[in-house]
């Protein structure tokens, strides 16, 4: 093997390091932060146009999702023209680290991970702007409680919940007389 | 994590004492140098640098060789939106050369650290207070495990060339451990 080929494949992995950085400007944002709470560090990305200063926080589902896993798709695309979305992976999930005890995670503690967040976002861009949260599956129980907890703070302006889950326990019984109906109608 | 940091930095000097006593028996080097692509999952660009020293070796018949060796690496990954890795670790290698096709596989393990850096990061107290957080990341014990196959370069700059598959299992990430599946693409001399 030719040094002079090493050489270039070393040079192109170094290269594609340290091409990335992308200014951003409102009408298309492309900010990645990481919001350190209570022991967790919880990466936040925002995408889209925050011209309007409107933006539409994901709270994933799970306990086990990711925040950028509904960015797939063209929703989010359609979204991001005319809104800034924020996607943030919760404690424990995704990309975010830190050190905790596993007793210590409650629907409370991670009610108060995503209100660390809405503080950071306010802080970065400003008191004026609107925040409506999406909650998708245990993203619905989350941010139920999230607006229960802080009494509907006032740069919340709305509330939209996709297949929202509030009561796992009674989900599990439902579930398995959905299995038992669709069984017999098979 | 003290401890973990004295025991690299024992394996550190451990290392640098046997380089001071070359096999001059053998008929590889017995120290080497590597320069690596890093890739963490392969897709996430990285790159390390390491050295190796063999400790022993022993021929095996006229077709096999085996060695063990010593080695400390320092490298760096990337994660495109979110966080860059460093790391340092020391590694006990097995190695078996075939002679003939002067291909050879090894085993390694050994201790290390790892620690992130996040971009831009805010903490958020109890009191609600938002503040930035300057070179913001998290430390964990990294020890490592790495099976890889390479061969021996004749008469170029480059001794050798190795794929590695590397697996470093951060300790005390959040609430257990989390593997990460690195590959490597080595070049020594």
């Amino acid at each position: 093997m030719k040094i002079n080929s090493i050489i270039l494949f070393f040079s192109v992995i170094t290269l594609n390091l340290f091409i990335s950085c992308k200014k951003n400007d409102l009408n298309s944002l492309n900010d990645n932060f990481y919001v350190r709470h209570a022991g967790a560090d919880m990466p936040v990305y925002i995408r889209g146009n925050a011209s309007e200063k409107v933006f539409l926080l994901f709270i994933h589902g799970g306990p086990g999702d990711n925040g950028l896993q509904y960015r797939e798709g063209i929703a989010s695309e359609n979204l991001e023209k005319d809104y800034a979305v924020v996607y943030y992976d919760q404690r424990g999930q995704g990309l975010s680290e830190g050190k905790f005890e596993q007793e210590d995670v409650t629907i409370s503690l991670m009610s108060d991970d995503l209100h660390a967040v809405v503080l950071t976002i306010i802080k970065k861009y400003g008191n004026d702007i609107s925040i409506f949260l999406l909650g998708h599956s245990w993203g619905g129980e989350l941010g139920t409680d999230y607006l229960l907890k802080n009494n509907y703070p006032p740069n919340i302006k709305g509330w939209i919940e996709i297949d929202g889950a509030h009561d796992v326990p009674k989900i599990n019984v439902e579930l398995a007389k959905m299995i038992i109906k669709v069984g017999n109608q098979q | 994590m003290k401890k973990e940091i004295i025991i690299c930095i024992i394996l550190f000097f451990f290392g640098l004492g046997y380089s001071q006593t070359p096999d001059s028996t053998s008929i590889f080097d017995t120290k080497t140098y590597t320069f690596s692509y890093f890739g963490n999952n392969f897709l996430k660009p990285g790159l390390k640098f390491g050295t190796n020293i063999i400790l022993t070796e022993k021929t095996i018949d006229k077709y096999k060789t085996r060695q063990l060796l010593l080695g400390g690496n320092i490298g760096f990954f990337w994660h495109p939106k979110s966080h860059i890795g460093v790391f340092n670790y020391y590694e006990f290698t097995y190695r078996i050369i075939k002679l003939k096709k002067y291909k050879y596989i090894k085993i390694s393990i050994g201790p290390g650290i790892y620690r992130s850096f996040y971009p831009e990061t805010y903490n958020v107290d109890n009191s609600g207070n938002v503040n930035k957080v300057l070179l913001a990341g998290r430390i964990y014990f990294a020890p490592v495990l790495t099976f890889g196959t390479g061969k021996f370069i004749k008469d170029s700059f480059f001794k050798s060339r190795t794929f590695t598959t590397n697996l470093m299992f951060l300790f005390d990430y959040n609430t257990g451990i989390v593997p990460l599946l690195n590959f490597e693409l080595a070049f020594t001399f």
